[in-house]
């Protein structure tokens, strides 16, 4: 058991993985190609599976020494669901599962901890921004209704059904050719460009907050998590509250310090007085 | 009794049925946008649009009837009155363009939910410190509108006829999008006219982006005080409503004068022994 944890643990083990997973994609890439020489194309199939025994092997070990406490780890739960599509049957209806097996080759992001720091900040950043995102959404949906009333009869294969006009919406919101679809239905209601107008700002202002939202917390966050990193290596306790908070504590500390060594300085002086008075008597 | 009725508005479960409601008349104005429904159905979707809006009307008059006039004073609320009595309001003639309207009932949603009020409150916030960088841009764009009518009127009064045209074709220009496909016939018939759009563009793209991030950095540093004086409240501490830098100065002053008593401290001690 322990022995199969140190192996885990390993800088070489883990580098030999990250090796499987490179070796893994460049296999998946050349299988693309087409005309490829079948005797090629079937130890390169081989060489595959190879690569799948090696993750299960791995995976396997990993669930050996963590139990059921492997599945309380994000990270281990995704690995294990990326090797999982690739043992299920490919037929039938789950034919689109041959096609999603090359998921694995994400393992390469849960495989280096600077890109699964990546990462965490992105979800740690997603409650701060659902909110946008939740405006965003009204915006969508209450938008396409509007549009659906206004030029639903004028231009039904933009905005003829909730799905059409959903896709339109989404096209004028990254602006590509917006103007040619607003000219031409404001030959029929002159008015259109009071809609296009509003929703291309409204929309695009939003995104903005949005995906700003998103980088500005998860650096913040990333700044942090490596500040706090090397603040335990120095032996610094480090604080869990934030930037704001912490300063206003330093103020508060600061201020009631400065004026309790004032009141101090005070009572000394009186003492050292009281002192000079009283050797001044003896002689 | 009516005081218990009056009281509704504040109660949890009230604003949980009032958000359920809303969603639900989302879903049924979503369904009510399909050509192909059966008319029964579709007068089934009509009385429950209806059943809504009267309990939003319900929602709206104990509000109102509880606040009196200080219902009014509060932006939200005017929001909630119009959006509702936009639906309220007959729908024929000349007022038709309301029933396409009535939709925006449910961007009370925003208004329900405290997190994206909180959003929009802070972008709201924002602006009047962005509106020096907006006024910039309006008057960029009418002095370019006059401008662009009066140089290329002539040459595409598809694009720059008269003034409304000439600022939707700016707008466009703003958005980038297909812009070569105007300029170029323009340079065509006016060579020099790149003078005119190249700075435009310049100008504008750059004073947007300017206005868009001056609103997004303000909105999220507001919130973000917001909530660290929330912490600091939940702590029992005093939060000072000034600047960073003027609290930092007001730290430095303070440990400055801490290690001055410490040094006089210290020379006493000594004078002491």
């Amino acid at each position: 058991m322990q022995s199969i944890a140190s192996l885990l643990a390993n800088k070489l083990f883990q580098k030999a993985i990250i090796g499987v997973i490179l070796l893994n994609a460049g296999i998946l890439g050349v299988l693309t190609l087409p005309n490829l020489d079948p005797a090629l194309a079937k130890a390169l199939h081989w060489l595959d599976q190879a690569c799948m025994v090696v993750f299960c092997v791995e995976l396997g070990l990993k669930f050996t020494v963590l139990r059921f406490g492997f599945f309380r780890n994000g990270w281990n739960v995704f690995d294990f669901a990326v090797v999982a599509i690739a043992l299920a049957p490919a037929t039938g209806p789950l034919s689109v599962l041959r096609a999603l097996r090359v998921f694995r080759l994400m393992r390469l992001v849960t495989a280096f901890p600077s890109m699964r720091q990546v990462i965490a900040g992105m979800f740690a950043s997603i409650p701060g921004v659902a909110s946008v995102a939740g405006i965003l959404l009204v915006i969508f949906y209450v938008s396409a209704i509007v549009a659906i009333g206004f030029f639903g009869e004028t231009d039904p294969e933009n905005f003829g059904n909730l799905g059409a006009t959903f896709f339109t919406l989404f096209q004028l919101m990254t602006t590509e050719g917006w103007p040619t679809m607003a000219r031409t239905i404001m030959e029929t209601s002159p008015l259109a460009w009071i809609f296009f107008i509003t929703f291309i700002l409204l929309t695009t202002f939003t995104t903005l907050n949005l995906v700003f939202g998103i980088v500005i917390n998860s650096m913040e966050e990333a700044k942090e998590e490596a500040a706090r990193e090397t603040m335990e290596a120095k032996g610094v306790m480090p604080s869990h509250q934030s930037m704001e908070v912490r300063l206003a504590i330093i103020e508060n500390t600061v201020k009631s310090a400065a004026a309790d060594l004032e009141a101090l300085q005070a009572t000394i002086e009186l003492l050292v007085n009281a002192r000079k008075s009283a050797k001044s008597k003896d002689i | 009794m009516l005081a218990s009725m009056l009281s509704l508005p504040e109660k949890n479960w009230f604003q949980r049925l009032i958000i359920g409601t809303i969603l639900f008349n989302a879903v049924v104005l979503g369904l009510l946008t399909d050509n192909d429904l059966s008319p029964d159905f579709r007068s089934v979707l009509v009385m429950l649009d209806h059943l809504c809006l009267l309990i939003f009307v319900f929602e709206l008059s104990l509000k109102l009837i509880g606040q009196r006039f200080r219902f009014f004073g509060d932006g939200w609320n005017v929001f909630d009155f119009v959006v509702v009595a936009v639906a309220l309001a007959p729908a024929s003639g000349p007022l038709s363009v309301l029933r396409t309207l009535r939709v925006f009932r449910l961007m009370r949603l925003v208004t329900v939910v405290p997190s994206m009020r909180r959003v929009i409150n802070g972008m709201l916030g924002a602006i009047p410190g962005t509106a020096a960088v907006g006024g910039v841009l309006l008057v960029i764009f009418y002095v370019s509108a006059i401008m662009a009518t009066n140089f290329f009127g002539q040459a595409e009064p598809q694009y720059f006829g008269h003034l409304g045209v000439s600022f939707f074709t700016l707008f466009q220009f703003l958005t980038m999008e297909g812009w070569p496909d105007v300029a170029r016939p323009v340079m065509e018939k006016v060579p020099n006219a790149w003078m005119f759009f190249i700075p435009f563009m310049a100008l504008t793209t750059f004073t947007t982006l300017n206005l868009l991030f001056g609103i997004i950095v303000g909105a999220m540093e507001k919130a973000k005080a917001d909530e660290a004086r929330e912490d600091l409240a939940a702590q029992g501490i005093e939060a000072t409503e000034e600047s960073d830098a003027l609290r930092i100065a007001v730290i430095e002053q303070n440990v400055l004068k801490i290690s001055q008593s410490v040094r006089a401290l210290k020379e006493q001690l000594q004078k002491l022994e």
